[in-house]
């Protein structure tokens, strides 16, 4: 076996065992990343030097007997649109193309304390707003399986990463289901935690109140790992929850006898396609013979969540992006003779068309005499989904849903109408309007040996459960197939 | 039509800067000055990714100058955003409130010669302050620093219940002693920790309706405020008695010119897209809370006065004074505290103290002695220690160099001289010298007693105790002379 | 909503972003073709949001009023395109 195919818990583990040096295994990875990088493009700056000099301070720790973090040696990729100190941050965009972040965002700091190796920052759709990065300004990251199609979006660097095998983990942050849907796309494991279980201070902010940090793994043990090290109350963010962290490893028990499990029958219909109808489906039959209870049942939240989540995401991405402007930092254009000018030609000239719709978007529906038709409807209207997810969670533990309408896409197949590839987010969308957890995790290929990915939403601060759920379907099928980098 | 036929309404936009220690959504400090950008942090500068966390300090102190105005607290309460752009304001909204102000429904009391006027409060609020833009004197563009940003303010609405301009400087001098005395900010126009906004328009007398108001902003102190408005109101009155219209509009006060001038700068009828802020979250001021807040209030300016007045006696005109600052108020009572001689140590505050300090072209709060210093100057003075002339001196040394009055008069020898003997000799030396003053004394002139005295206090240096020296000059001119 | 050229350009003005003529029909069709899809939301009964309390009732999150050191300001300002005197520089405002 190669080093860069071991998992975090392995890695962990045999560097304790002193089997393998910090400095082998992040060399490993960065050989891993020289070879099959250039296929994959999912990375935009890679911190090599930084990540051996690291690699030496963390042996002498071992050495020297010292306390050891949790995620001990252990590489992990950045999306760029969390803060790194001293390190380029983009967010995907023009107006951060040479922006270095004077300070680490919490998760970062988190990651350091723990004795993470920070490998690099990962590509994304622009200010994570897409579904497929190919909104990014600088490159188009490749789905490992399939080169002429989309790792998913808005992280699709850091899906890709741990996809071929160049991390064994990665962060992402999931708003409308960034992490879920290129985890289910790239066939990895994707976790979007309760709002306000991971700090967002240092995330670069999209849409506040829809914002998680999530994190990739290639199983639900390493993703337990993970979860340990980010997850914890932040005085930085207000929006953190005050609790007691929780030992997710305490949940990597294959047992779902006291499960019930809720399949919505709006979320298998029309739009769906027919082989991955079929894979969660049979996911669902799998739970059902591992002895959990498996009922169907209705959630008719989908349109009006998309919906709400458009008007509400849009209305404060326009605000959170109003700061690009030129003059602090970041892209300034040359073209300006006033001041007026130097906002709008820099903001133009820096921001990606995507960008650009949903900050009008945003604008729009906060305009005074639209706001109360649309703004103001669309918080009642997130209030009555969180009531409508509340009644299922009386019933249910979980929810089954497919992660995505379909399987990984052709380049430039979905980007003509921007409507189109909103739909895309149909699944994903209504938990982060709730605020809830939902993880993806690999269940089927397609015929074309394309991932499939099963979404299991749970109620507020349900990890724990979530992981025991997915940990078991996970010890009981074999979804293992590594990427082939195909070329049609 | 005449002026007198017209009424002003003016209403008042206060903005306060707050004297915590830090900005109100991060923990840069809130000191005035310093080199440009070095009171600053990514934060308040606003770099991507940064969060804003409320300083529990800034709503208590809101609170505070919410109950010293009377009024109501809201129990729950939250953040809104103010979206619009200029440099000053990096994030490109400020943090506020919009719908649901902190304080609301509140007044404040004025005096106005003999009667008394309540002016309503319509709400205060918290927010953060903006930077500061430093224009290029030649139009080449403007330089930005962010130290002021973030800053928290309060701004205090009032109802447009004023009526002149005589009656906005009552209302600012209360507002500003009662912020003063609450200890919430340092309230220095100069400095622009005190900023005023005043809205204006005028009607016909009689009239229900209000007229078209005008805005006017850049008035630094109460003196530019007053012609502000007297201009603002003149320039009003004008245009409608000529049957024109008042257009509604911002106006820059130029105190130089002493004029107003629209404003090009800043874009009139700005859509703000308030919002609430999805970064920050809700917070609550329990019944509890606010009643212990109420509790540790100082006293007010206004029952102190009422103290001073009914328990000491002490002339309305004199504890208007005495009440004037938190400084002079305090200084009277703890130095009254110590000599038990309100009368005297109110005197001492209103002429010398007072006298001393505008000569001296200082603030209040710089006095450099203590308020124990000051009650035992007037305890010296009525043990008979010293004389108040000698008093006179002893403050003199105590803005020089201030100790306890007691070592002052030591060192400087300046004990009065209340040994008999002493005085029987001093007098006896000046009738000895001065027999036609005893002459006049004889013959009913008064002041030649006082010449007498006068005479004895020059000979002593003024040392010898002047109430002796008076009450041995009768005896022995009455018994000896 | 009806987005016409003089409504995307108002939008476009408030937003601070700069669109060409030829862009302005491009903009007003996504715009309104996604705001009225968004009219779905009209639908939704929300009698039921108000009886909703959120089991996540966050509220009081304070900071101590206390001075944390600053980073320098030179690192601050290091990612300035303009500066002069340590501070950030503007053109005119007209």
């Amino acid at each position: 076996m190669e080093i860069y195919e071991l998992s975090v818990s392995e890695i962990i583990k045999k560097l304790k065992a002193r089997e393998l040096t910090t400095t082998e295994v992040v060399n490993a990875y960065f050989k891993r990343i020289e070879e099959v990088e250039p296929k994959v493009d999912a990375f935009l700056t890679l911190t090599k030097e930084d990540a051996l000099k690291r690699a030496e301070e963390l042996q002498k720790k071992l050495d020297n007997n010292e306390k050891l973090g949790t995620l001990f040696g252990v590489p992990i990729a950045i999306k760029d649109a969390i803060c790194t100190n001293g390190v380029r941050t983009t967010s995907g965009s023009k107006m951060l193309e040479n922006f270095v972040s004077p300070y680490d965002a919490t998760v970062i700091e988190y990651l350091k304390k723990e004795d993470a190796i920070i490998v690099g920052k990962t590509n994304l759709d622009e200010f994570a707003m897409g579904s497929s990065t190919e909104h990014s300004a600088f490159k188009t990251t490749k789905n490992p399986y399939n080169l002429t199609r989309t790792p998913g979006g808005s992280s699709g660097g850091s899906a890709a990463a741990v996809a071929s095998y160049m991390v064994p983990c990665a962060l992402g942050s999931d708003t409308g289901g960034s992490v879920r849907q290129p985890a289910s796309l790239c066939g990895v494991v994707g976790l979007k935690p309760t709002y306000g279980l991971v700090s967002r201070y240092g995330l670069i902010a999209y849409a506040s109140s829809f914002d998680q940090i999530g994190a990739f793994t290639r199983n639900v043990e390493d993703l337990t790992l993970v979860m340990n090290t980010i997850i914890g109350t932040d005085e930085k963010d207000s929006t953190s929850i005050e609790r007691e962290k929780e030992d997710y490893t305490k949940f990597l028990v294959n047992d779902v006898k006291n499960i019930k499990i809720g399949v919505p029958k709006e979320f298998y219909g029309e739009g769906l396609k027919p082989e991955i109808k079929e894979s969660v489906l049979k996911a669902a039959e799998k739970f059902k013979e591992m002895g959990a209870t498996v009922e169907e049942c209705s959630l008719n939240i989908a349109d009006y969540c998309l919906a709400t989540y458009y008007i509400v995401a849009c209305a404060e991405a326009s605000s959170n992006l109003a700061r690009f402007d030129g003059i602090r930092y970041g892209y300034r254009s040359p073209n300006a003779t006033n001041l007026k000018d130097l906002y709008k030609k820099t903001r133009r000239e820096g921001f990606g068309e995507e960008v650009k719709r949903r900050i009008f978007l945003g604008t729009a529906v906060l305009s005074s005499g639209y706001s109360n038709k649309y703004y103001s409807k669309a918080q009642e209207a997130r209030n009555a989904i969180k009531a409508q997810f509340a009644e299922c969670f009386k019933k249910y533990d979980f929810i089954l849903t497919p992660t995505s309408p379909c399987e990984a896409f052709k380049f430039g197949e979905k980007t003509d109408d921007p409507l189109e590839m909103y739909l895309a987010d149909i699944y994903t969308v209504p938990i982060n309007t709730a605020g809830v957890p939902a993880i993806s995790i690999p269940c089927g290929y397609t015929e074309s040996g394309l991932p499939i990915g099963m979404q299991l939403i749970g109620n507020y601060f349900s990890e724990g459960k979530m992981i025991q759920t997915a940990y078991s379907y996970e010890q009981n099928t074999n979804w293992n197939k590594k990427p082939e980098f195909k070329e049609d | 039509m005449s002026k007198e036929d017209y009424e002003i309404v003016i209403g008042l936009e206060v903005h306060s800067e707050l004297s915590t220690n830090t900005k109100i959504f991060c923990s840069c400090p809130t000191d005035f000055g310093g080199e440009p950008n070095t009171h600053c942090c990514p934060i308040c500068m606003a770099m991507p990714g940064t969060l804003p966390v409320l300083n529990e300090e800034v709503v208590k102190y809101a609170v505070k100058a919410g109950l010293a105005t009377n009024c109501e607290i809201a129990i729950e309460s939250k953040n809104d955003r103010k979206n619009y752009f200029y440099p000053d304001l990096p994030k490109a909204y400020q943090i506020s409130q919009y719908d649901e102000p902190l304080c609301k429904k509140g007044y404040i009391e004025i005096d106005l010669g003999e009667t008394k006027k309540k002016i309503g409060i319509t709400r205060i609020h918290i927010e953060e302050d903006a930077g500061k833009l430093n224009h290029d004197p030649y139009g080449r563009g403007s330089l930005v620093d962010l130290n002021r940003a973030g800053v928290p303010l309060i701004e205090i609405v009032s109802e447009p219940d004023m009526r002149s301009a005589e009656e906005v400087d009552a209302y600012l001098k209360k507002l500003k002693s009662i912020l003063e005395y609450i200890e919430v900010s340092d309230c220095k126009m100069q400095e622009g920790s005190l900023r005023a906004d005043v809205n204006i328009s005028i009607r016909k007398k009689g009239a229900k309706e209000f007229g078209t108001r005008t805005e006017m902003k850049n008035m630094n102190s109460f003196r530019s405020i007053v012609r502000a408005i007297e201009y603002e109101a003149d320039r009003q009155i004008e245009i409608i008695d000529n049957g024109g219209k008042i257009e509604q509009e911002t106006l820059r006060w130029d105190d130089v010119s002493g004029k107003t001038f629209q404003m090009r700068d800043k874009e009139n009828a700005q859509d703000y897209r308030y919002f609430p802020d999805p970064d920050l979250i809700k917070f609550t001021v329990s019944k509890e809370t606010q009643e212990l807040i109420k509790e540790s209030l100082p006293e007010l300016p206004e029952s102190r006065k009422k103290r001073y007045t009914e328990e000491y006696g002490i002339s309305e005109r004199d504890s208007n004074i005495l009440v004037s600052s938190k400084y002079y108020s305090d200084l009277f009572e703890k130095a009254n505290k110590i000599s038990n001689n309100p009368k005297a140590v109110s005197n001492w505050i209103i002429t010398e103290i007072t006298r001393v300090i505008n000569e001296k072209e200082i603030e209040q709060s710089e006095i450099p002695f203590s308020a124990e210093h000051l009650g035992e100057l007037v305890i010296l003075i009525d043990k008979g220690t010293i004389s108040s002339s000698i008093g006179k001196k002893v403050l003199e040394e105590l803005f020089e160099n201030p100790r306890k009055p007691e070592e002052i008069i030591k060192e400087k020898g300046w004990i009065q001289i209340s040994d008999e003997n002493v005085i029987e000799e001093i007098v006896v030396s000046v009738l000895d010298a001065n027999p036609q003053s005893i002459a006049d004394f004889k013959a009913g002139k008064d002041r030649a007693l006082g010449f007498l005295v006068g005479q004895a206090m020059k000979q002593s240096k003024g040392k010898a105790n002047p109430q002796m020296l008076n009450s041995r000059f009768i005896e022995l001119i009455n018994n000896k002379y | 909503m009806k987005i016409d050229k003089d409504t995307i350009k108002y939008i476009a003005n408030l937003s601070m972003i700069e669109i060409l003529e030829e862009e302005e029909e491009k903009y007003s069709k996504d715009l309104e073709q996604i705001l009225t899809y968004c009219e779905i939301i009209d639908n939704l009964d929300t009698s039921k949001a108000l009886e909703f309390v959120n089991p996540i009732n966050n509220s009081n999150k304070f900071r101590k009023d206390e001075v944390k050191e600053n980073l320098d300001r030179d690192l601050l300002i290091s990612n300035a395109a303009e500066t002069e005197d340590g501070m950030f520089k503007v053109p005119k405002v007209l």
